[in-house]
């Protein structure tokens, strides 16, 4: 029996929020959709298939330029871990590799990617590759690709490598699916996408506010869903977000939480219930994954390329130029933050080090820092007992 | 002047500069991986920054410790103070770049990086690293001048660029001479004698090393004069360097009158030529190259070529070939087994391993892996990774020698 659809009406082509707006009634918020789409986004892309047709390929980090195989009408979805004990990678990936790598693969071994046809990688960490690879060796799909980004996204030369690496992948993908990717073709997903970041990026002002009038876990939870969804259908829900009244969080400090991706939203529901607002994040899961647009003039692929290398950087292309601490130094100003949680995966070298290098950045702006290390199941109880900890000490400070 | 360096690659560019002195890893990292001690006194100033050891880059981690206790700058040798001028770095792994990063923002130095470059797209055809990699040798050029206020000589360039070729070139000789049966160099020997080519590769002085070096073993080998008399097996050791302990762990298989062998630490120093199923043999010399170095953009060229083409750097981290050229690399050796080494303290040589062993015993190669760090003494069980090894010993049918 099929499953019922959880995104709402027959959406029309995308343009301004009102033409995004959905043609029919739909009794379910835009964010218990996305809500429920996380919940379900095994059954979402499923349901996607069949109603289109099309090919869903999962694929592993942010710098990924999903554009290209959108724009051949195929579904990226970003793989996510599912946070349940397993063993079957044992064999195949030593446990030293991060938690978060471990569990994707886990999720494909267990067949719950079951109905993808592609796997791709953009070269990110060892940890996600050692994943990738053993993916592509063990998990039947059609078609696998790996990219690779430099770390040195403004040297000379890095711009033509990574173009050259993009159009590798729009040549794969047109043998791949038998079909032409042409400029009007990205052009049209890169407007897609442009949407989907700027309607992002206007939920996320919201948090702004004092009280924010989106609430941490609300705004992830937009920001997860879109790495899951067809991004017209997400844009739909996005404007209709923006349309509903606000669902404001409560007058408690101001967090920002940061560091190593993060596929969950358990923990920041956790710190929200303890009385503080997560008003901001550094995660390639939260702002990283939609801020900055793709120039819509030009060509297509140089402005991919343009935009994937001056997005906020992750640690592990921030070589030189040393731009994180600009970055994270906005983030603290223009969302007023009070305090920070570092998220960071076991085994995280990147932001371990990342951690390390703006640790003076924080103690300048004395803003306190909670440091929680993830790993495949979220041990709530004992993150209660540290995020209240926390924030009585962020209290007392304050009467002090 | 005085730089501190996280990988061996582009001493050519430094020397062309003029003279300078490399403290490769910082002052501290050799007698600190002899010195268990000194390794966790080390790993637990870098605890201290709130950077796990045990989760990170091992070499690394015990690399910054040196730098937060303010040793990077103390000569081990007089306890002189030798203050470093910059960092430069030149690294295919996150860690190695990250610590350097990190290291440059405690000790307030400039800090350049270079990426290397690599691909794991079978299909792939037009991979543009080279011309990535040159681009950042020239920025690098243009910031050592800057940094260091001193011109840069083409010719010395030129020159040293000839001789790192060599130098690869006749250690991929040297290599591929210690396969013979019975093996000339164990693994430790054959190690050792690399560090030259590590530490020296642009010098002439290395290149006339390995020229002597080659000759005696070829002469060895024909006259069948062994590492060490007795080989019932020959165990291929491809892993990480445990530098603390690695006398010990290479003396295991010597109990059975087996040996460990190989070239996994040893052929980073090599140019290879690689045939389309991964096996390796050394590279053309340069003179058989029909090249012609007469600027900056070739002796640039041919370094880039070096590193990307040549050098067995990249296929370390390129999953997808790293089961063949295991085996390939095993068979080549004519090892009776191959033991891997899942380093907790180094993620990228420890990649695939778990894929690589099961693929050498698909294809009847007798595979172990065991676990520790390669140093952090605090994360290696000696005890445990003898008896380990011993009853995979035992389990080819190996028994200890009777006792002299």
């Amino acid at each position: 029996m099929a499953q019922p659809s959880v995104v709402c009406g027959a959406w029309l082509r995308c343009g301004t929020i009102r033409e995004l707006l959905p043609d029919e009634a739909c009794s379910m918020t835009a964010l218990d959709n996305m809500e429920q789409v996380i919940a379900d986004r095994h059954g979402y892309a499923r349901q996607w298939k069949a109603r289109t047709g099309g090919k869903v390929v999962g694929y592993f980090c942010t710098y990924f330029p999903e554009e290209v195989l959108y724009a051949a009408g195929v579904l990226p979805v970003r793989i996510f871990g599912g946070h349940e004990p397993q063993d079957v990678t044992e064999p195949y990936v030593f446990s030293m590799y991060c938690p978060y790598a471990r569990d994707c693969l886990a999720q494909g071994l267990l067949g719950r990617y079951d109905y993808l046809d592609g796997i791709a990688y953009a070269h990110s960490c060892a940890h996600i590759q050692q994943s990738f690879d053993s993916w592509r060796r063990h998990i039947p799909v059609e078609m696998s690709h790996f990219l690779f980004v430099p770390a040195q996204l403004h040297s000379k030369g890095s711009a033509a490598l990574f173009r050259d690496e993009v159009e590798g992948l729009r040549s794969k993908a047109e043998k791949w699916l038998g079909t032409t990717i042409g400029n009007g073709d990205l052009a049209r997903a890169i407007q897609a996408y442009n949407l989907n970041r700027r309607l992002s990026a206007e939920v996320y002002e919201q948090r702004k506010a004092h009280p924010p009038l989106i609430t941490g876990t609300r705004a992830t939870q937009v920001v997860l869903s879109s790495q899951l969804m067809d991004k017209e259908e997400h844009n739909r829900l996005l404007a209709q977000l923006l349309q509903e009244p606000s669902q404001p969080g409560s007058n408690g400090p101001r967090l920002l939480v940061m560091g190593s991706i993060c596929d969950e939203t358990e923990v920041i529901q956790l710190i929200e219930s303890l009385g503080a607002n997560v008003v901001a994040d550094d995660h390639c899961t939260g702002t990283r994954y939609f801020q900055g647009e793709v120039s819509p003039d030009g060509d297509p692929v140089d402005s991919l390329v343009e935009r994937y290398s001056n997005k906020p950087p992750c640690p592990v292309k921030d070589f030189v130029d040393d731009l994180r601490r600009e970055h994270v130094g906005q983030l603290l100003d223009e969302f007023k933050v009070e305090g920070i949680v570092v998220l960071r995966q076991k085994f995280c070298d990147p932001h371990a080090t990342d951690q390390a290098m703006l640790a003076d950045l924080f103690s300048q702006r004395s803003i306190p820092t909670l440091s929680l290390e993830l790993d495949f199941t979220t041990p709530l109880g004992q993150y209660r007992t540290r995020v209240e900890a926390f924030l009585e000490m962020m209290a007392l400070e304050e009467v002090g | 002047m005085m730089v501190m360096r996280i990988g061996e690659m582009m001493s050519p560019i430094l020397a062309a500069f003029g003279p300078y002195v490399s403290r490769i890893f910082g002052p501290y990292f050799g007698p600190a991986m002899k010195d268990p001690q000194l390794l966790v006194k080390f790993h637990e100033a870098a605890d201290g920054r709130n950077i796990p050891g045990g989760e990170f880059c091992s070499a690394m981690h015990h690399q910054l410790g040196q730098v937060i206790l303010g040793l990077s700058t103390l000569s081990p040798m007089d306890n002189e103070q030798s203050p470093l001028d910059f960092i430069f770095q030149t690294a295919i792994c996150q860690p190695q770049k990250k610590m350097a990063q990190l290291a440059g923002s405690i000790l307030g130095l400039p800090t350049f990086t270079v990426d290397i470059p690599y691909c794991d797209e079978p299909s792939q055809t037009s991979f543009k690293g080279k011309e990535y990699l040159i681009g950042q040798m020239e920025e690098a050029i243009e910031w050592l001048a800057r940094t260091t206020g001193r011109s840069f000589e083409d010719e010395v360039l030129m020159t040293e660029v000839v001789n790192e070729w060599e130098c690869s070139v006749l250690m991929a000789e040297i290599i591929t001479t210690c396969r013979a049966v019975p093996v000339p160099l164990d693994y430790l020997q054959l190690r050792e004698l690399s560090y030259i080519s590590g530490m020296l590769h642009n010098d002439a002085r290395a290149v006339e090393f390995n020229r002597m070096l080659l000759d005696e073993l070829r002469d060895r080998v024909a006259r069948g004069i062994s590492a060490h008399g007795v080989e019932t097996a020959r165990i291929l050791f491809e892993s990480e360097d445990i530098f603390f302990a690695m006398h010990r762990l290479m003396s295991i298989p010597r109990k059975y009158g087996a040996l460990f062998m190989g070239d996994r630490g040893p052929a980073l120093r090599g140019a290879w030529a690689f045939d389309e199923e991964g096996r390796m043999r050394p590279a053309p010399h340069f003179h058989e190259l029909e090249r012609r170095i007469r600027s900056r953009r070739d002796a640039l060229e041919l370094l880039a070529d070096l590193y990307l083409e040549r050098s067995i750097i990249p296929r370390q981290l390129q999953l997808y070939l790293k089961p063949s050229l295991t085996l390939h690399k095993a068979r080549d050796w004519k090892s009776d087994a191959v033991v891997m080494f899942l380093d907790i303290g180094c993620r990228a040589i420890s990649l695939g391993f778990p894929e690589v062993k099961m693929f050498l015993r698909e294809h009847g190669m007798p595979a172990f892996t065991f676990e520790g760090s390669s140093s952090d003494p605090r994360y290696y069980d000696e005890g445990r990774v003898r008896e380990q090894l011993e009853t995979f010993l035992e389990s080819l049918g190996l028994t200890p020698l009777p006792e002299a």
